[in-house]
């Protein structure tokens, strides 16, 4: 169950006392915002760098609407969620650079984040190959690792409400994790091929 | 103003969107919606702490970047398709194997033929012993015999052959680690709190000396764990895997008990290039068993000291 605070102020008045340099506004749309934007950058880039991803986005969001180049063209969540899509591809573009040995001379497209990057990069990988994996998981098997993982839930509560006995559980939740660490295998074993191939 | 964002819908998009089930045009109408509401992305931070948990129960608390050493294949169906494949690509159907091999037969059918025309005398001290190469690689199995130095061509021969390093473990003690309080399933009290930290195991008191030659590769190591068959056999226990090097734990993984043979022994692969000379390293295997009092307690133990022979 989520809240959203009505606005005192709409997002077009708060765009239009940032243009005339109301700082308070500024900090009034940074506080409406900023915990939306965390969690989308935490699932597209990860939580290493998250906090980086947000302040650039309210950064370049700020500066555009002092300068006025927002002119409620669209929504304002709109506005910055496409900011911060695009900061997330750009910084995995560059973790993949990084990554592949490529040198940067542009210095704005230096690292600024404070996480390692590349490692940051590797480990948001391995969410989308759980991800991946998870979606390959039997019904039962996904469900009893949704509800243990994604919802915290004990084995006794699941065997509640799923009407099974505990001991099914923990064999459930036992066996996912070896399928989810098959198909993780498998897929990284594809992945090296496919690499080879085009090497090659 | 609270306006209520209770659309049982949004409650599901929000799962759906952490798991990426989402087109990629639905996922960008919820984060539209996510930007502005502040439930919504507190439930979301939720499911990315969820997922968070389950890669760390399935790589290892590490990084994938800190990962070293690859347990054995989660299935003994695919440990031996992946060994075979493996030894075969790698040691068999190599030129420089060939090569050994053949060393190997020049070396071994003159000795051989030494063996039996000298038994047949009756003379004694010309068993020069084909295995003493091998001992030299499998240093976990036994301290290398006293006696005269194997052929420097055998022995060389025998060194590109995999080396498999049998390991056993010292005497471990019943419930050096306290069991877990009021923890039924998983890692912690739920998913989502950090799991307890792992107490070190004991170093050994003489860690066993490993030794490869430059540029090193990777080592296959045979952990003679003891663990019972039945113990292992059991749906509810699994067990992880550790690398200690001193106070910090490098890697972990868990393995299910399908993984090891029915003696206890569980094969992992030591990758070299990780390893630092003249530190000391701890394997352990502990029990993860929820619920169970002996919950987390180290099965095996046993300490090495990596060093490249130059």
């Amino acid at each position: 169950v989520g809240s959203q605070t009505a606005p005192s102020l709409d997002d077009t008045e708060i765009a239009e006392r940032i243009h005339a340099g109301d700082r308070s506004a500024e900090a009034e749309m940074i506080r409406r915002y900023e915990s939306g934007l965390r969690a989308i950058a935490t699932v597209r880039a990860g939580r290493e760098i998250a906090s980086d991803l947000v302040q650039d986005t309210l950064t370049v969001a700020i500066g555009n609407l002092r300068r006025g180049e927002w002119r409620a063209q669209g929504p304002l969540p709109a506005y910055l969620t496409a900011i911060l899509r695009n900061l997330v591809r750009r910084s995995l573009a560059r973790a993949r650079e990084t990554r592949d040995g490529a040198e940067t001379s542009d210095p704005e497209r230096l690292p600024s984040l404070n996480a390692d990057p590349h490692a940051a990069a590797e480990r948001q990988e391995a969410r989308l190959r759980v991800r991946r994996a998870l979606m390959c998981l039997t019904d039962p098997h996904r469900e009893v690792v949704l509800r243990h993982y994604f919802e915290g839930e004990s084995a006794e509560e699941i065997a509640r409400r799923m009407g099974t006995p505990r001991g099914t559980v923990l064999s459930r939740l036992h066996y996912a994790r070896l399928e989810l660490l098959e198909v993780m295998n498998r897929e990284g074993t594809a992945g090296h091929k496919v690499q080879g191939s085009e090497t090659s | 103003v609270t306006v209520t964002c209770s659309e049982p819908e949004r409650i599901a998009q929000a799962r759906e969107y952490v798991l990426g089930a989402l087109s990629a045009a639905s996922a960008e109408a919820f984060e539209d919606h996510l930007a502005g509401c502040a439930g919504c992305a507190q439930r979301v931070l939720e499911q990315t702490r969820g997922l968070d948990a389950l890669v760390d129960d399935l790589l290892g608390v590490g990084s994938v970047s800190d990962r070293f050493v690859r347990a054995a294949e989660t299935s003994p169906g695919a440990r031996r398709r992946v060994d075979l494949w493996a030894v075969l690509a790698r040691h068999v159907l190599s030129p420089a194997a060939a090569c050994a091999y053949l060393v190997l037969l020049l070396a071994v059918v003159p000795a051989f033929w030494l063996l039996v025309s000298s038994r047949g005398r009756g003379r004694e001290g010309a068993s020069a012993p084909a295995g003493q190469g091998r001992d030299t690689i499998a240093q976990g199995a036994a301290p290398r015999p006293p006696g005269p130095p194997a052929s420097s061509s055998l022995e060389g021969a025998v060194r590109l052959l995999p080396p498999v390093l049998k390991v056993f473990g010292e005497e471990t003690t019943r419930g050096v680690t306290a069991p877990r309080q009021g923890s039924p399933v998983g890692r912690g009290e739920n998913a989502r709190e950090p799991s307890p930290e792992p107490a070190p195991p004991e170093s050994s008191p003489r860690p066993l000396r490993l030794e490869w030659p430059s540029p090193g590769g990777s080592l296959l190591l045979e952990l003679h764990t003891g663990i019972d068959e039945e113990e292992l056999r059991d749906p509810a226990s699994a067990f992880v895997v550790e690398v200690w090097k001193g106070e910090r734990l490098l890697w972990s993984q868990h393995v299910a008990g399908q993984s090891f043979e029915r003696d206890g022994t569980l094969r992992i692969t030591l990758s070299t290039e990780r390893l630092s000379s003249a530190a000391v390293y701890t394997l352990a295997v502990r029990l993860d068993k929820p619920g169970d009092p002996f919950d987390r307690e180290v099965l095996f133990r046993k300490s090495i000291s990596a060093s490249r022979r130059p």
